[in-house]
């Protein structure tokens, strides 16, 4: 799970506002609300970056420990994944090998 | 005899080509008020018929191929193809005037997002001394009861609120009466919005500023159409333009006089301790 690389759902749109992130999902007709942290798991959630690289990022800006930004990072993206904020798109290996 | 009206909202004029010249009276009398002499966007053809060709849906459906919309209902089937211009209406004569109402909603709707940067809400908007509040909520957040307490100001929307930004300001068009709540003298033009709030039914009065963030969160509103169409990456710097032009305020209140009063105490300066005494809780028995 840590290997995977975590994009925005072209179907989303997104503005930062006041340090919030505001998302909206038109197919499920749903606004999401992310505080600080989940800003900018969201921003970096870029389609070339693993959620093991973000949960590294993550550590260095908020000064948490790897293992719990990397906790977090699995279940925040599974979440976002689950309201369709989110697709999959492969793993590190596969960047790699591709 | 002509069988065709021409009608404009929100500054987007059609032509309706009715099939039974009986039914333009009928018509006629419903848009009232909307009636327009330029040249139209779209053209409908109203086939009014016992037999329908296509197959209503019974729970209302908004779909699209392309730039071609297809909206049916219960009692009706429609389609408006947005490049060439042209629509179709059938429908059953019984349910003639319920079937247009939602059909033409759809249809205004949707030549208003597409036309500059308009935006729509669900709620209700109130003129008072020339400028525009609008209300918005959740069904049973108190949309009618605000308009029933708005007596002696001009309802100008009471189901769908059209907006539009101009000269650095935001501008609510008035519609036809889609809901029943309209009343009051208007004329079909743009009127400058001055607020929004949020309704929530309370047992005491209060109100709030919110927050852009809360404000965008709560208001945005998902057009009822495909997302090929409406695409998000329109609609959300759109709504973030309101929130950060408009205040915007949550009002909790109760049915009673102390309404407007209430509004009013939150928007003008000379009112702020009326304003703060109300974010307290307290309720005002005038």
């Amino acid at each position: 799970m840590d290997k995977e690389i975590p994009i925005k759902s072209p179907s989303t749109a997104s503005q930062i506002i006041d340090g919030e992130a505001v998302i909206i999902v038109p197919s499920e007709q749903m606004v999401n609300v992310l505080n600080s942290v989940g800003c900018r798991i969201w921003d970096l959630a870029d389609g070339r970056r693993s959620i093991a690289e973000i949960a590294e990022i993550l550590t260095r800006e908020f000064n948490v420990p790897y293992k719990t930004a990397l906790k977090d990072a699995i279940e925040f993206t599974r979440d976002l994944a689950e309201k369709k904020m989110i697709d999959f798109a492969g793993t590190g290996e596969e960047k790699r090998e591709g | 005899m002509k069988n065709e009206l021409k009608l404009e909202v929100a500054q987007n004029p059609i032509c309706l080509n009715v099939s039974d010249p009986h039914f333009l009276d009928q018509i006629a009398e419903s848009y009232r008020g909307f009636f327009s002499d330029r040249e139209p966007k779209v053209e409908i053809e109203i086939h009014i018929t016992h037999e329908m060709h296509h197959s209503p849906s019974t729970d209302g459906v908004v779909t699209s191929d392309g730039r071609v919309i297809r909206i049916s209902d219960t009692y009706f089937w429609g389609t408006v193809d947005l490049d060439r211009g042209k629509g179709k209406l059938e429908v059953m004569p019984e349910w003639l005037a319920l079937s247009l109402k939602i059909f033409l909603r759809y249809v205004f709707a949707l030549l208003h997002f597409l036309s500059g940067d308009g935006l729509i809400l669900h709620g209700l908007s109130v003129l008072k001394a020339g400028e525009v509040y609008v209300f918005f909520g959740p069904s049973g957040s108190g949309k009618t009861t605000a308009a029933t307490l708005s007596e002696g100001h001009t309802v100008l929307s009471d189901d769908v609120v059209f907006l539009r930004p101009e000269t650095g300001s935001f501008w609510v068009h008035p519609t036809p009466p889609w809901g029943d709540m309209q009343r009051g003298e208007r004329e079909n033009r743009p009127y400058p919005l001055k607020a929004v709030f949020k309704l929530k039914k309370a047992e005491e009065i209060g109100i709030t500023q919110c927050n852009r963030v809360q404000a965008i969160s709560d208001v945005i509103t998902f057009p009822p159409m495909s997302t090929g169409i409406i695409r998000a990456d329109k609609l959300l710097p759109r709504f973030l333009q309101l929130v950060k032009g408009v205040p915007f305020y949550e009002l909790r209140f109760v049915r009673d006089r102390s309404f407007w009063p209430c509004v009013d105490a939150s928007l003008h300066k000379t009112g702020t301790k009326n304003a703060e005494r109300y974010t307290h809780g307290q309720r005002n028995t005038h």
